[in-house]
């Protein structure tokens, strides 16, 4: 308790820095201001499509410089960043002049990106010794910033009704300035934990392997491509609709809120269990190229606003459950440069598809690019019947395949290290023990102590997912091999040694534990 | 420091412990069993080996399910783009 409480302190001014820095008046009315200053729709897609290519090529040095100087530093240069596009945009009389300013805001995210997340870690690590906190407390400031944009959402549309439309960016500046000075008093962790980053050349390599391993994997990375395709084609470009129909800014206010809230509750419908059955899927499915098609045929504002909501909220829920069938499909060694790799992807997809809506809007109108918005929620919908209604543990197994393909299979380790034995030519006694192990049952050892259910549990999260997801089955929950078997579409030799693999792991955790245990005792 | 096994009884350790599973599983034939029962019975490091593999065991079955399936990285760098876009522009 008192760990946490030092933590909440610790922690005090990145909360508050947060909230201020997630104030972003000028948000939801921005594209309303954009076609003012002279955007069309082709010049958004083009800003569009520079962005998407800017973001993920700058995150690598932002990367480095946070881990080689200072974090707060570049959270603080990441905030200053923003201050300076805000100005910028609210002076901006051009599209040139704005297409600066969207560039610091590239520059700040790039930054922020991953720095954060650092910060937070080390700080949970500094102040309770371990980093189980991360996840509630990392939850605690997107709950914070979500706060803030929905309000800032709600407010901004509101000012924009009484004020020009410029004043949303000006009255943004000082509360990120008030942001970045909160920044001042965060006391910097000293656990300099190097983020592990890998070139992208190294992302895009271990992507590619990956989806030429083709099965239900290629399906996956296609669904989280256009699922994200939809979900930044709605942020970026939804209120362009609000454009067109003219409707008041007032209500481009809770249009941001609604997008931004569906963002949250669309990762708690997503995480449902029956989310992912059948029938659920089938109209879900449905649901989403039905509000594609609405947004091509719809001119009632309050109806296109409700329909993008929707969709925002379906294609964050598909997020969750592909998200999960991605970790469960890729062996752990290469996990990381995949995500990372898919994230890349995703941006870079973005580009031709932003460029071709702006290009086709443009030309034609909004209702004929929405058609494009048609053709990806129809691939959507079809990738989501095949991907999403089958049994978890049957499509890792096909994605394990996938994967296997384009990767050599896990290593299985065994229980006990080679060394721990005489070797083959012993004269006296090849294969037998050199260091044996001893008992811990009646030894005193602390078997029983929580401290040692923990180390299990790590040890469990830590296997490959392959392993892992046998030693769950059978050892946590409790199930018969056979079962395991059938489930994993495994033979019962490789479900054994993939069992004995994992348990071996887990031993050796324990015995690592127990020895630092003695030794500190 | 351990009592080594009789050599008739055939079996090295390395071969037992790597076997311990499928012991468990009751995977080995009556031969092969009768063979490790043996070899157990004279080395107290393979039982020592069966034991902690008995405890780990033990402590996996006090997890639930729930408690292995905490949020993974992925998931978590996922969601948290996820929440950040709006920000983005």
């Amino acid at each position: 308790m008192v760990f946490r409480d030092a933590l909440g302190r610790r922690l005090a001014p990145l909360y508050l820095s947060t909230f201020f820095g997630g104030l972003a008046l000028w948000v939801p009315i921005e594209k309303l201001f954009m076609t003012q200053i002279g955007f069309t729709s082709a010049s958004v897609g083009l800003m569009a499509a520079v962005y998407a290519v800017v973001v993920p090529v700058l995150e690598i040095p932002s990367g480095v410089l946070a881990d080689r100087w200072s974090r707060r530093g570049v959270l603080i240069l990441a905030t200053l960043a923003v201050i300076v596009s805000v100005i910028i945009g609210g002076f901006s009389q051009s599209v040139t002049a704005y297409i600066v300013a969207a560039a610091f805001l590239g520059v700040f995210f790039a930054l922020q990106t991953g720095t954060l997340e650092s910060i937070v870690y080390d700080a949970v690590l500094e102040e309770t010794g371990d980093s189980e906190a991360f996840e509630r407390t990392m939850g605690r400031v997107r709950l914070i910033e979500s706060a803030a944009l929905v309000a800032s959402a709600l407010a901004g549309g509101l000012i924009a009704q009484f004020a020009p439309l410029r004043a949303t960016y000006f009255l943004t500046a000082p509360l990120l300035a008030l942001s970045a000075v909160m920044l001042l008093w965060l006391r910097e962790p000293q656990l300099h934990r190097a983020e592990e980053r890998d070139s992208l050349r190294g992302q895009i390599q271990a992507t590619v392997r990956a989806v030429l391993g083709g099965g239900h994997l290629r399906a996956i990375i296609a669904l989280t491509v256009v699922g994200a395709l939809l979900m930044q084609g709605m942020l970026e470009f939804g209120p362009l609709w609000l454009v067109a129909l003219l409707v008041p800014p007032f209500l481009y206010g809770p249009h941001w809120a609604g997008l931004t809230s569906a963002l949250g509750l669309g990762a708690v419908l997503g995480a449902r269990r029956w989310f992912t059955r059948e029938w659920t899927v089938r109209v879900f499915a449905v649901a989403v190229v039905a509000c594609c098609v609405l947004l091509v045929v719809s001119d009632h504002a309050v109806l296109v606003i409700g329909v993008q909501v929707a969709l925002m909220l379906l294609v964050v829920a598909v997020s969750i459950p592909v998200t999960r069938r991605l970790h469960d499909a890729v062996p752990s060694t290469i996990r990381a440069g995949v995500a990372s790799g898919v994230g890349t992807l995703t941006w870079l997809a973005f580009v031709p598809f932003a460029v071709v809506f702006g290009v086709v809007s443009q030309a034609a109108g909004l209702d004929r690019g929405a058609w494009l918005f048609v053709a990806i929620g129809v691939i959507t919908a079809l990738l989501m019947l095949f991907v999403l209604p089958r049994a978890r543990p049957a499509v890792a197994q096909a994605g394990l395949e996938g994967a296997a393909a384009a990767l050599p299979s896990m290593a299985i380790q065994p229980a006990f290290p080679p060394d721990r034995f005489l070797p083959p030519d012993d004269p006296a006694w090849p294969g037998h023990w050199a260091n044996p192990p001893s008992a811990w049952a009646g030894s005193g050892l602390p078997t029983d102590s929580p401290e040692a259910l923990e180390e299990v549990r790590s040890a469990l999260i830590d296997l490959p997912a392959e392993a892992r997801q046998v030693i769950v089955l059978r050892d946590v929950e409790g199930r018969s091999p056979k079962d395991v078997e059938d489930a994993l579409g495994l033979s019962a030799e490789r479900e054994r040694a993939l069992l004995h693999h994992a348990r071996g792991q887990v031993r050796g955790r324990l015995e690592r534990h127990f020895q630092r245990a003695e030794g500190a005792s | 420091m351990t009592s080594r096994p009789q050599p008739e009884a055939d079996l090295q350790c390395v071969e037992v412990v790597e076997g311990l599973t499928a012991y468990l599983d009751g995977a080995v034939d009556e031969g092969q069993r009768r063979r490790i029962d043996s070899h157990l019975a004279g080395c107290a490091g393979c039982s020592a080996a069966l034991d902690q593999f008995r405890t780990t065991i033990k402590l996996s079955g006090r997890l639930t399910a729930a408690d292995v399936s905490s949020l993974d990285p992925l998931t978590r760098d996922r969601l948290e783009t996820t929440l950040r876009r709006p920000r983005r522009k």
